[in-house]
C-alpha cells in the first residue's frame, strides 16, 4: 500500500488523512461530548487502525472500507469478548483461583445434596410399572421421603389426580441395600428384547431391600428425574453422586461463586507464583487494641 | 522501622491477590478476592482484619495486598471504610453479593426464578466490569447506568427484596436529605415503572408512531447535463396524487461548467425536506421532482465544440429564466420508510430535457406517466443524490445525526402547517402562485414573449421593500407557463 501512493502526497499524510476521518466518524458513533470522551476515542481508533493494519490493505479504498467494517460497536464487542476470554482463561488456569475453587467444593457439593435430599422429600410421581417391565395404562405411584428421612413413602395414584397421596406403604430407609440402575434392575430383565423399550432400560433403577417387599422399581420420565433421585438416593445410603447433571451443575455453581468471590478484582491482575513473604515483623505490638 | 505506624486514610482498604496461608502467629489467613481493612504497618507486614471476619485481627504481608482508593465516612457512630468507585458500581457489588445468597437457596429449593435470576447475575457482571473497564463515554455510561438500576430493580422484586427509592437518573435518594413527601412519591413512581417494564415484554417502541414530525434529507452529488449555460435547479417533494408541491423549493445553482456555482459549497448541497408529518408519510405517490431553469439566452442554443475559443456574442436579455427540463424520482418508498434511505448511496434521477413548446409541468406529467426513462430519452443526463428519512424535529436530528446535519444544511419547509405547531413558531408566509396568463397577440401575428415581475405595494401604491424570497421566478412566454412561487415574511 505504500508505494500506490501518488508521489505528491506522502504516504504518511494520506494514511494521517484517513485516519483523521475515522477519528470523525468514530467519535459521532460514540456520541462524545466531553473532553474525557475524547481519551476513549482515541482507544477506540486506536484499536481500529490496529485491526485495519493488521488485514494488510493493498490500497487505501480496501482501507476505507475495512474502516467501514469496523465501526465502535464491533470494536465494543471485540473487546467484551477478548475480556470474557481471558476471564474464562483465568478461572481455569491460575493457581490461586485452582486453591480458591478446591476450597470451596465442599461446600457447594452440600449444597448439591441438600438439593437432592430436598427433591425426595417433595416426592414425585412415577409411571406404574408391572414385575415384568410392562407399563400399566393410567396408573402412576407416588413416592416420597418422610420428613424425619428416615423411612420412604408410596403409594399407588391416578396419573391425572395430583392431589390424591395414597402413602400408606412404606419402607425403611435402613432397610435399603443398595441402588441398582439400568440393566441390573430385576424389572428390567424381560426388557431387553424389545427394541422399543431400550431407552426406558437407561431410566430405570431399584431400590434393593432387606426385607419384603424385596424391591421397588422406578423408572424415571426422563433423564434430569432419574439424575435427581438416583443421587437423592445414594446421598441417603452416604454413598458419593455419580449422575451427570450433578457434574454440571456443580460446574456452574462453582463458577458463579469464584466469580463473586473475585468481583472486587476486576482491573487487577493476579500474580502466578505467590509473591514472597517477608521475614517476620521484629514484634508484635500493635497500637490499637 | 521496628514501630508498628498507622496506615494512612487512604490506603486502608485492600484486596488480596493471592492466597495467603501460613502456619505461624498472628497470621491471617487470607483467599484471593477478600477485602480487607489495614489499621497498621510494618516494614513488609500489614496489620487489619479480613471483612469476612471483623473480629479476627491479624498481620498479612504487604505483598500480598493490592491497595484500592477509599473513603472514610465518620458521620455515623462508627467508622465506616468504602472504595471509592461510581456509585452505581458499588450497588451493584453489594446487590450482587446479597442475590448470589439467594440464588443458592433458590437452587435448594428448586425455585423457578433459579435460572432467570442466575443470567440477570451474569448480565449484571458484564455491565459492570464495562462500566468499571472506563471506556465507555459519558452519554452511554448514563444509559447503561439506568439499564443497569432498572434490572436492579426488577430482579429485586423479582425475589421479594426491599426496594431502594430511586430518582429520575437513577440515583438512591438519601433518606436524610430527602423530605417525606417526596420519597413516597418516587415510591409511587418507581412501582409503576417496575410493573410496566415486567408486564410488557421489553420492545423497542416504534420510533415513527411516537414521533410526529420527520425529515427528509436530500443531498445533491452531482448533476450531469449537456448545456451551455448556468442553471438552477429547483428541488420539491411532489405529491403525484394531489399534482402538487407539497415543500418549498430548493434553489441550486449549477454552472455552465457543470459544477455548482459556489464552489465551496459542492460537498455540501444538502437540504432538509422538514415538517413532514404522518398523512405525508403515507401519501400515495411522492416523488423528488427537480426543475431545470436555464439562466441566460432566449434559444437554447449547442454548444459549438469546434470553436472552443469561440466567445459567444453577449445577449442583453441575460439572466432570463427558462425552462430546461424535469428530473423526477418516485421517492414514496422512501418516505413511507420501507427502504431506508442511506445517505453514502447515490441514485441516478435521470433527466428529461423539455421539448419545443412544452412547459415544466407538461414535462413532469410526461416524466410521471412513464414508468421508466429508457436510455434514449435522458441520453445519461441527470441527477445524482442521496436520500434518507429521518425522524424527530429539527433539533433532534441535529443531535441523532450530527454528521449529516453539520455546517449550513438549507432548511426547505412545507407548505403548510406541520402537524403539531409548538407555540413560538410563527410563519406568516404567502405563497404567490403564478399559474398562467393570457394576453392578447396584439399586433404580432405569433404570440409574445412576457417577462412578470412581482412586487409588494402598500396601500398607497408604493413599494415596500419587503424581503422577498424568490424561489422561482420565471419568465413567462406564452405557451411556456409556469410556476412563481414567492415568500413573504
Amino acid at each position: 500500500m505504500v508505494f500506490t501512493a501518488s508521489s505528491d502526497c506522502p504516504f504518511m499524510e494520506e494514511l494521517f488523512c484517513h485516519a483523521a476521518l475515522l477519528l470523525g466518524r468514530t467519535r459521532r458513533e460514540m456520541r462524545a461530548r466531553t473532553p474525557s470522551d475524547q481519551e476513549k476515542v482515541m482507544l477506540v481508533v486506536q484499536r481500529q487502525l490496529q485491526e485495519a493494519l493488521a488485514l494488510q490493505p493493498v490500497t487505501l479504498e480496501h482501507l476505507n472500507e475495512i474502516f467501514r467494517r469496523f465501526p465502535y460497536s464491533v470494536i465494543a464487542e471485540i473487546w467484551q469478548s477478548e475480556i470474557e476470554e481471558k476471564e474464562e482463561w483465568e478461572l481455569t488456569h491460575l493457581p490461586p483461583i485452582l486453591e480458591l475453587k478446591k476450597e470451596r467444593c465442599d461446600t457447594i457439593l452440600e449444597l448439591i445434596q441438600q438439593q437432592r435430599i430436598n427433591t425426595l422429600l417433595r416426592g414425585a410421581k412415577f409411571p406404574k410399572y408391572t414385575a415384568r417391565g410392562q407399563r400399566v395404562k393410567k396408573k402412576s405411584w407416588f413416592v416420597c421421603l418422610s420428613t424425619n428421612q428416615r423411612s420412604l413413602h408410596y403409594g399407588d395414584c391416578d396419573d391425572k389426580n395430583k392431589l390424591m397421596l395414597d402413602c400408606s406403604s412404606k419402607i425403611a430407609v435402613c432397610s435399603i441395600l443398595t441402588l441398582v440402575t439400568g440393566k441390573k434392575c430385576p424389572h428390567v430383565r424381560d426388557m431387553r428384547n424389545r427394541k422399543a423399550d431400550q431407552d426406558k432400560i437407561d431410566l430405570a433403577f431399584s431400590i434393593i431391600l432387606d426385607g419384603e417387599p424385596r424391591s421397588l422399581d422406578f423408572i424415571a420420565p426422563d433423564q434430569q428425574a432419574f439424575d435427581y433421585w438416583t443421587d437423592g438416593i445414594n446421598c441417603l445410603l452416604g454413598n458419593p453422586m455419580t449422575s451427570a447433571t450433578k457434574d454440571s451443575e456443580f460446574k456452574m455453581l462453582l463458577d458463579l461463586e469464584v466469580r463473586l468471590q473475585l468481583l472486587d478484582m476486576d482491573g487487577i491482575s493476579i500474580p502466578r507464583k505467590p509473591p514472597p513473604v517477608p521475614k517476620d515483623p521484629p514484634n508484635y505490638n500493635f497500637c490499637s487494641t | 522501622m521496628s514501630q508498628w505506624k498507622p496506615v494512612k486514610e487512604k490506603d486502608r482498604y485492600g484486596i488480596a491477590i493471592h492466597n495467603f496461608h501460613q502456619d505461624a502467629a498472628y497470621r491471617i489467613k487470607l483467599m484471593v478476592g477478600e477485602a480487607v481493612h489495614i489499621l497498621e504497618e510494618n516494614g513488609g507486614w500489614f496489620f487489619g482484619y479480613s471483612t469476612k471476619n471483623r473480629a479476627v485481627r491479624g498481620i498479612f504481608p504487604k505483598s500480598y495486598i493490592h491497595i484500592k482508593e477509599c473513603i472514610v465516612d465518620r458521620t455515623g457512630p462508627v467508622e465506616v471504610v468504602t472504595l471509592k468507585q461510581p456509585h452505581v458500581v458499588q450497588e451493584l457489588t453489594s446487590v450482587l453479593r446479597e442475590w448470589g445468597h439467594i440464588w443458592k437457596h433458590l437452587y435448594i429449593i428448586h425455585s423457578e426464578h433459579f435460572e432467570t435470576i442466575e443470567h440477570r447475575i451474569y448480565e449484571l457482571i458484564r455491565y459492570r466490569s464495562k462500566i468499571l473497564s472506563g471506556t465507555l463515554p459519558v452519554d452511554e455510561l448514563k444509559e447503561i447506568k439506568q439499564l443497569v438500576t432498572s434490572k436492579i430493580d426488577m430482579g429485586n422484586k423479582l425475589l421479594d427484596l426491599d426496594m431502594v427509592v430511586r430518582d429520575d437518573q437513577g440515583n438512591i435518594l438519601n433518606p436524610d436529605i430527602t423530605s417525606t413527601i417526596q420519597l413516597y412519591w418516587q415510591h409511587e413512581l418507581a412501582t409503576e415503572r417496575i410493573k410496566k417494564a415486567t408486564s410488557v415484554p421489553m420492545e423497542k417502541a416504534q420510533k415513527t408512531l411516537t414521533q410526529y414530525s420527520h425529515i427528509f434529507f436530500v443531498s445533491v452529488r452531482n448533476f450531469v447535463c449537456k448545456m451551455s449555460e448556468d442553471a438552477e435547479l429547483l428541488m420539491t417533494l411532489y405529491d403525484a396524487k394531489e399534482g402538487r408541491a407539497i415543500t418549498e423549493n430548493y434553489v441550486v445553482r449549477w454552472s455552465k461548467e457543470g459544477l455548482a456555482r459556489d464552489i465551496d459549497q459542492l460537498h455540501n448541497l444538502r437540504v432538509l425536506f422538514t415538517d413532514l408529518g404522518s398523512r405525508d408519510l403515507s401519501r400515495e405517490k411522492v416523488y423528488l421532482v427537480c426543475y431545470v431553469v436555464r439562466v441566460g439566452a432566449m434559444e437554447v442554443r449547442d454548444p459549438d465544440h469546434r470553436r472552443s475559443s469561440h466567445v459567444p456574442k453577449k445577449v442583453h436579455a441575460e439572466g432570463m429564466r427558462r425552462p430546461f427540463g424535469v428530473a423526477a424520482m418516485d421517492v414514496t418508498l422512501y418516505i413511507t420508510g420501507k427502504i431506508e434511505g442511506n445517505e453514502e448511496e447515490h441514485h441516478f434521477i435521470p433527466f428529461l430535457q423539455c421539448c419545443e413548446r412544452d412547459n415544466l409541468d407538461g414535462t413532469l406529467r410526461r416524466i410521471l406517466t412513464l414508468k421508466e426513462l429508457p436510455q434514449k430519452e435522458h441520453k445519461g443526463q441527470g441527477l445524482w443524490t442521496s436520500l434518507k428519512l429521518l425522524h424527530g424535529d429539527l433539533k433532534q436530528v441535529r443531535e441523532e445525526n450530527p454528521h449529516l446535519v453539520l455546517g449550513n444544511v438549507t432548511i426547505a419547509r412545507k407548505m403548510g402547517f406541520p402537524e403539531v405547531i409548538l407555540p413560538g413558531d410563527v410563519r406568516n408566509d404567502l405563497y404567490l402562485t403564478l399559474v398562467s396568463g393570457e394576453f392578447s397577440k396584439g399586433s404580432k401575428s405569433t404570440d409574445r414573449n412576457v417577462e412578470v415581475t412581482v412586487r409588494v405595494c402598500n396601500e398607497k401604491g408604493q413599494s415596500i421593500p419587503v424581503s422577498m424570497t424568490v424561489t422561482c421566478v420565471l419568465v413567462i412566454v406564452i405557451i411556456y407557463s409556469n410556476k412563481v412561487t414567492s415568500k413573504f415574511i
